[in-house]
């Protein structure tokens, strides 16, 4: 991420901003129904609105319930939004002020989500066991769920495994603890604790689709994980149980052709790896598949159809290099990718499917690779809440122009008439303008984050591409000298 | 949660992709399971397919591929192998013999055998001189002859076999050969002119490069550098070397041998140079040739030669020419790094800080130098930039604490700190910046701006070890600021303080200091009436515990700020009107001490302040027991202050309303003990008075009452009050007193009449009840003579008065009439009666002149007994003794006719009586003259109704 505090800083200032802008802009008898925009926004997950409306709904006294909600309210908002502090503020207060154990509860819930995604576990730990039993049941397994990560950072894997017993064996949370931990265990080389986890995941049969990618990523961390300590028999079977047609069977067919391989059952070990091997040569797992195809064929005594296959992938691998070029040529314009991070709404996920739509472009691919990245990931949600912050800014400029000319229409008329509305109207029009610099200000600051984060963007795109540009290299190198010894060969046997 | 997020988004992504709805077919699944493979060999293949494939290896594999090395070694092999077939295929027999033994004495028998190879060689031109493959013959023996040292007879006979084999294979290396060795033997020219022809020989030779070489030094130990230049460039442009993207040349590409050569071509240039009149010399060399792309090599080589030779300003020098020639060549301001680096060695300051400074100008983030660099260039010119900057401020900053009055230096600092921050606004660095910055702000006393860049290091970046310092830097900056001269300054700098501190506790809680500045920021919150917040962070610190604080902190500072925390958190439930919250909190503030004295008077007179409003909150909302308890407790908590002597009072009052008699009494009796002079003193002798009145203590509430008269000029209440006073007197049973001050009121208040007269009455009441016979009489004559002025005075009840006072002044005139006996000497016995009688009657006229009914029928009745009585006592009166029957009844009937009027009169006053029945009227009186009449007239008056028993019993 560029620049955390620097976002937050922005973030905090737009809600600073924005409220006397919004209230100001609503007539008055919309004023009246910002408590509902309130949840319109907040179910549509555009947290900055749902809080500047609550905000708004405060400060004309609309808000329906009692203090402390209310409190609680802004707390959770600000948690969702990202604004950390001043969610802490507004949640601690409910915790101090409140005398209704539900509302302290949830409270301590939401301000002790604020610690953990902060990575302050031992505030998160202080609050979380402070938490009364007035907590929802599905909350609770929330938060054992982070209780239990919050266990795994500090390497106390005993006492995460303990709460994921008390954990709905039924809920998600369980099952993201429990593959969790056991991938934890398997890096911990306490292998046999593991895989019982990483089985129970694996076969699990909550028939949801995240639950089956989920099985299937626990099924290939297994396999991989028999592959290491050469027990491909156990290999093979967790990497049958993998979809075929899920997110994670590229690497699991390239797996079971290896476990195969281990099993000196080269013929079988073909069966995955032809099946791979025919698909997007763009990606790295096909381009191992066909290098380990040519490699099957000549364990198999079949050399001229490993010759066949190098050949083959030679011309492959050429022809994606070649894309690469192309790519890091084109980067150079930064103009190529950029209408993949033009997001069309104020949806969280459109950038995401933006990039789904066009993921047959060449583009399109390596960002959808890109995405798995933790990094690049982070980069491009900021990159998106900056987007959507400056569209808002923009919005709320021509609404404040909207409200200048408006203003000086009723000064002018106003300048014919003996009224105290003259002051009232000046008051306004000075507000509008202040407001008008500010927005204009902090756009301005915007543009300037925007610029380095594009910037960071391209680099990043830039090393993505060198990356797959140097796997393409190796993979090429790999099959032309494989060739040449298979050549060799074959010319001093005579 | 994070991780989770993410793993959501690719679980999500990958979802929509795969368009899953339910679990569908596993790998288990796989078709094609039945694949048959056939094993079969390749057919047909040949050296050069194999040589061919490995150098297409070798052309796109890495050198660091784990397969080059094997690659390379087996293509060598290869390469050996083809050589040695071919060698041996194409040599007769005849030749074989000395073959042998040339390659033995190569291998294995050293110098002897070499020269035993130059015996068999030369016997093998003798024997045959016309062979038309001598020429290897020759070749053998100039190398046979070199390896034993013998260099002119190689020398010549290289030459032999160039000029009688001109189209043998050997002859480039034949011509090579002669070049080397005439270069060996110092014969330069000639040396050049055999590695001419070698050079025109062509680029197949693979002599070609290395004759170059040979000749461009052939050139250079000639003195013509010009020539060996163009040589030595030309070398530079045969190797195949390639460009990064810096345009500098990637020796990587390059193998050890060229790699060697090329650095022994840079040394060879740099010695043409410096021979051939330096970095002048060499910029008219290239302004005279085409761009040449190693151009920037040479220029960076010559640099380092000079820099070798210590001739530091001509490698500056240097430099600065190509940065001159190629402004916006990508390793430009590489080598102005190097021109600074240059200055900094040979201690040239000034110049080097000129650099440093033009390095700025040219090559800046955004100049129009980075516009035209790639990302790679870039990101090396952020780190120089970034380098430059950090030398320029650091250089005016340490110039500044050398002469802090200097301001082009404190500007310069300025500028090159602000230049980093604007260039590298992302950059982890930025953060320190600020804080130098902030430093130096600091050190010229712009505490403000001090202030606002220590913020920026503090929070605008991401962690470093010094955001905290900054922090409380920024903090400290903004106290001082508090204390400018001018009040906006001071306004802004106070604002801005509070922010800060907010920050600082909430970024930095752990922090020693955090404590103290959320201490100061309560205050300042608190003071800026930003409650709300001021609340939090005052409960936050009266709440900590010192142990689990976790900070080594003193004690009594630790005690200081809790202090004040619950201080102002008391101030602020002052003015919230939560006086209750506010008095906890003063209380728990003066129990952990406070050791300021005017801070403990404000604390004790606001806890008192507190106290005394709660309890009138609780008075306000009707509970008053609890009210006057807590103003009594004003006392208990303040029992100096001004509030306790109000709070005090109002306990009573409280009480009072209560009609808590007995404690109000209490409390207003010590009041008026400890503050004799108060305010109240008068609401106090009111309250008492009721007080004393309500609990039957009348004497004290007379007495009150009497203070009361005595304190105020009003007439009315004067008069009133005494009055009042009288009758507590009376109804203590002071009747001394009570007569004392009725007696007061009747002399002083003879307004109104009626209550004046009603004082009178009372007087008598009282002379009577202590037997002072002759003091009531005085009061009777005195009521039954009061003067009536005025007809309004003339009420029911002063009528009544007067004439129940004339009534018994009439009675004593009667009662003196009635004892007085008609006896003889009659005429004067009589003469005494009538007297007596007149005045008894005057006196009744005067009642009934009054007009009280009451009274009037009894005057009358009396008057009727008067008359009566007197007929009566002439008839009764003594008789002469000597008289005769007849003189006595003569004298009887004298008498008789005498007292028979009287009679008569007393019937005529007594009908007066009995008329009043018409009117309604008929008391005693009026029966007492029926009585009467019906003895005097008993036919007409004497009737009796017979009262039945029944009735009687009845009642």
């Amino acid at each position: 991420m560029i620049n955390n505090e620097l976002m937050r800083v922005i973030k905090y200032l737009l809600v600073l901003l924005l409220l006397p802008a919004n209230v100001i802009a609503a007539p008055a008898t919309e004023k009246t129904i910002n408590y509902q925009e309130v949840f319109f926004h907040f179910y549509r997950k555009d947290e900055l609105n749902a809080l500047i409306n609550l905000a708004a709904a405060d400060s004309v006294k609309k808000l329906p319930g009692n203090r402390t909600s209310n409190q609680l309210l802004f707390g959770s908002l600000y948690a969702m939004y990202g604004l950390h502090e001043m969610s802490e503020v507004k949640l601690k207060k409910v915790i101090l002020n409140s005398s209704n154990f539900k509302q302290q509860a949830l409270a301590q819930f939401n301000l002790s989500k604020v610690y953990f995604s902060e990575g302050e576990l031992n505030k998160f730990s202080t609050i979380s066991t402070s938490i009364s039993d007035a907590l929802p049941e599905n909350l609770a397994d929330e938060l054992n769920y982070m209780n239990a990560m919050r266990f795994i950072q500090i390497g106390d894997l005993e006492k995460a495994t303990d709460l994921l017993d008390l954990i709905d064996a039924k809920s998600t949370w369980h099952q993201y603890l429990a593959f969790n931990l056991g991938a934890t265990f398997i890096k911990a080389n306490k292998g046999k604790q593991g895989e019982k986890l990483l089985q129970s995941v694996g076969k699990s049969k909550i028939d949801l689709n995240e639950m089956w990618a989920l099985a299937d990523k626990a099924n290939i961390v297994l396999g991989y994980y028999y592959l290491r300590n050469n027990d491909a028999n156990e290999a093979v079977d967790v990497l049958e149980m993998v979809r075929l047609e899920g997110p994670f069977s590229n690497k699991a067919l390239l797996g079971l052709g290896w476990a195969y391989s281990q099993k000196n059952q080269f013929r079988n070990a073909l069966v995955p790896w032809l099946s791979l091997a025919k698909k997007d040569a763009q990606n790295v797992t096909v381009q191992e598949a066909m290098l380990a195809s040519a490699f099957a064929f000549r364990k198999l005594g079949s050399e001229q159809k490993a010759l066949a296959l190098y050949k083959k992938s030679i011309l492959s691998y050429e022809s994606v290099k070649q894309i690469f070029d192309k790519l890091l040529e084109e980067s150079r314009t930064m103009n190529v990718y950029r209408f993949l991070l033009e997001p069309d709404s104020y949806d969280d996920y459109a950038l995401t499917k933006q990039i789904i739509k066009n993921k047959e472009t060449n583009w399109g691919k390596l960002l959808s690779n890109l995405l798995k990245t933790d990094d690049f990931q982070d980069l491009l949600n900021d990159y998106r809440d900056l987007k959507q912050m400056q569209s808002k800014l923009e919005r709320w400029q021509r609404d404040i122009e909207h409200m200048r000319v408006t203003s000086n229409d009723l000064d002018r008329r106003l300048a014919q008439q003996k009224t105290t509305r003259k002051t009232n109207n000046k008051h306004y029009s000075e507000t509008v303008l202040t407001l008008g610099d500010t927005v204009v200000l902090q756009n301005s600051r915007l543009d300037i984050l925007l610029g380095m984060h594009e910037e960071k963007i391209h680099m990043e795109l830039e090393s993505a591409i060198n990356r797959s540009r140097l796997y393409i290299i190796a993979y090429l190198s790999q099959t032309r000298f494989a060739m040449a010894e298979l050549l060799d060969k074959a010319q001093r046997g005579r | 949660m994070k991780i989770l997020f993410k793993i959501i988004i690719v679980l999500s992504i990958a979802m929509q992709i795969s368009c899953a709805v339910n679990r569908m077919p596993t790998l288990k699944n796989l078709s094609d399971r039945d694949l048959v493979v056939d094993k079969n060999k390749i057919e047909k293949v040949s050296e050069s397919d194999v040589l061919q494939s490995y150098h297409e290896y070798l052309e796109v594999a890495p050198a660091n591929h784990p397969m080059y090395k094997n690659a390379l070694n087996r293509l060598a092999d290869m390469e050996m192998v083809a050589g040695d077939n071919k060698l041996l295929a194409e040599t007769e027999s005849q030749y074989q013999q000395a073959l042998q033994v040339a390659s033995a004495t190569t291998q294995d028998q050293g110098q002897k055998n070499y020269e035993n190879a130059i015996n068999l060689y030369q016997g093998l031109l003798d024997s045959n001189p016309d062979d038309a493959r001598n020429d290897w013959v020759f070749y053998q023996l100039a190398s046979a002859y070199e390896k034993t040292g013998q260099l002119e007879e190689s020398l010549r006979v290289l030459s032999l076999l160039v000029e009688q084999y001109p189209k043998s294979e050997y002859y480039a290396e034949a011509q090579f050969r002669r070049g080397d060795i005439n270069f060996t033997l110092k014969e330069f020219l000639q040396a050049e002119k055999a590695f001419f022809v070698v050079i025109r020989l062509g680029n197949a030779s693979v002599y070609y490069e290395k004759a170059i070489y040979k000749y461009a030094w052939s050139k250079f130990k000639q003195d013509l550098y010009n020539e060996a230049l163009m040589g030595f460039f030309q070398i530079i442009k045969i190797l195949p070397v390639v460009y990064d993207l810096q345009e500098k040349i990637d020796t990587r590409a390059l193998s050890k041998i060229e790699k060697d050569l090329l650095e022994d071509v840079f040394r060879a240039i740099s010695l043409c140079v410096s021979y051939g009149g330096g970095v002048d010399y060499l910029n008219s060399i290239f302004q005279k040739s085409a761009p040449m792309p190693f151009e920037f090599e040479v220029f960076r080589h010559v640099g380092q030669y000079y820099i070798d030779h210590d001739r530091i300003k001509d490698a500056a020098d240097t430099y600065g020419v190509f940065v001159q020639r190629q402004p916006y060549h990508p390793m430009s301001s590489s080598l102005q790094i190097r021109r600074i680096r240059a200055y900094d060695q040979g201690r040239f300051g000034r110049a080097a800080l000129s650099a440093r400074e033009d390095f700025i100008k040219k090559f800046g983030i955004g100049t129009s130098f980075w516009l035209k660099q790639n990302t790679s260039t870039r990101a090396i010119l952020r780190i120089q930039v970034k380098s430059v900057l950090n030398d320029l401020s650091e250089f005016y900053h340490a110039r500044l604490q050398r002469n802090r009055r200097n301001k082009e230096y404190f500007t310069k600092a300025i500028f090159w700190y602000k230049q980093y921050i604007v260039m590298f606004p992302g950059d982890v660095e930025v953060g320190r910046k600020h804080f130098l910055l902030g430093e130096l702000y600091s050190e010229k006393k712009q505490y403000l701006n001090a202030a606002k860049a220590y913020e920026s290091a503090a929070f605008d970046y991401e962690y470093s070890d010094y955001q905290k310092e900054a922090a409380y830097a920024a903090i400290d900056s903004y106290i001082k600021a508090t204390k400018h001269r001018k009040k906006s300054v001071r306004k802004n700098a106070k604002n801005k303080l509070i922010q800060a501190s907010r920050k600082f506790v909430d970024f930095f809680p752990g922090d020693t200091r955090a404590l103290a500045v959320r201490a100061r920021l309560v205050e300042g919150l608190f003071r800026q009436k930003q409650y709300d917040d001021a609340v939090i962070y005052a409960n936050f610190i009266a709440a900590l515990n010192k142990e689990e604080l976790g900070v080594d902190i003193n004690f009594r500072k630790f005690s200081y700020y809790q202090m004040s925390a619950n201080v102002v958190l008391g101030h602020i439930a002052f003015e919230r009107e939560d006086y209750l919250l506010a008095q906890g909190k003063y209380q728990q503030a003066l129990s952990l001490k406070i050791r300021n004295r005017k801070l403990l008077g404000v604390v004790n007179k606001r806890l008192a302040a507190a106290s005394y409003k709660y309890a009138e909150s609780l008075q306000k909302n009707g509970d008053l027991l609890a009210a006057a308890e807590g103003f009594l407790r004003v006392n208990a908590v303040a029992p100096q202050s001004k509030i306790s002597i109000q709070a005090q009072y109002d306990a009573a009052t409280a009480y009072f309303n209560l009609q808590k008699w007995q404690q109000s009494i209490e409390i207003l009796e010590r009041f008026r003990l400890q503050n004799p002079n108060s305010k109240y003193e008068e609401k106090i002798t009111d309250k008492l008075a009721v007080a004393y009145e309500k609990s039957g203590l009348y004497a004290k509430a007379a007495r009150e009452i009497l203070m009361i008269a005595s304190s105020t000029k009003k007439y009315s209440v004067r008069r009133d009050a005494t009055w009042k006073a009288a009758e507590f007197y009376e109804k203590a049973n002071r009747r001394k007193l009570a007569i004392k001050t009725y007696k007061h009121y009747v002399r002083k208040y003879t307004k109104p009449f009626e209550l004046m007269l009603e004082g009178k009455h009372k007087i008598l009441g009282l002379y009577a009840e202590t037997g002072q016979q002759k003091k009531r009489d005085y009061w009777i004559k005195n009521i039954a003579t009061a003067k009536i002025s005025k007809k309004t005075q003339l009420t029911d009840r002063t009528k009544y008065l007067i004439a129940s006072a004339r009534i018994e002044l009439a009675d004593k005139k009667m009662s003196l009439y009635s004892k007085a006996k008609l006896a003889l000497p009659l005429k004067r016995s009589l003469k005494k009666k009538r007297r007596l009688m007149k005045r008894a009657l005057i006196a009744y006229e005067s009642v009934s002149q009054i007009g009280v009914e009451e009274f009037t029928t009894a005057s009358t009745h009396r008057v009727g007994e008067i008359y009566q009585q007197f007929g009566e006592s002439i008839m009764r009166s003594e008789r002469p003794s000597r008289l005769t029957v007849d003189e006595r009844e003569e004298y009887d009937l004298l008498l008789e006719e005498q007292a028979f009027p009287f009679e008569e009169k007393a019937i005529e006053i007594y009908e007066v009586n009995i008329a009043r029945i018409k009117n309604s009227i008929y008391d005693q009186w009026v029966k007492g003259s029926m009585n009467k009449l019906s003895f005097l007239q008993p036919v007409r008056y004497g009737k009796k109704e017979l009262i039945d028993e029944m009735y009687s019993s009845l009642d």
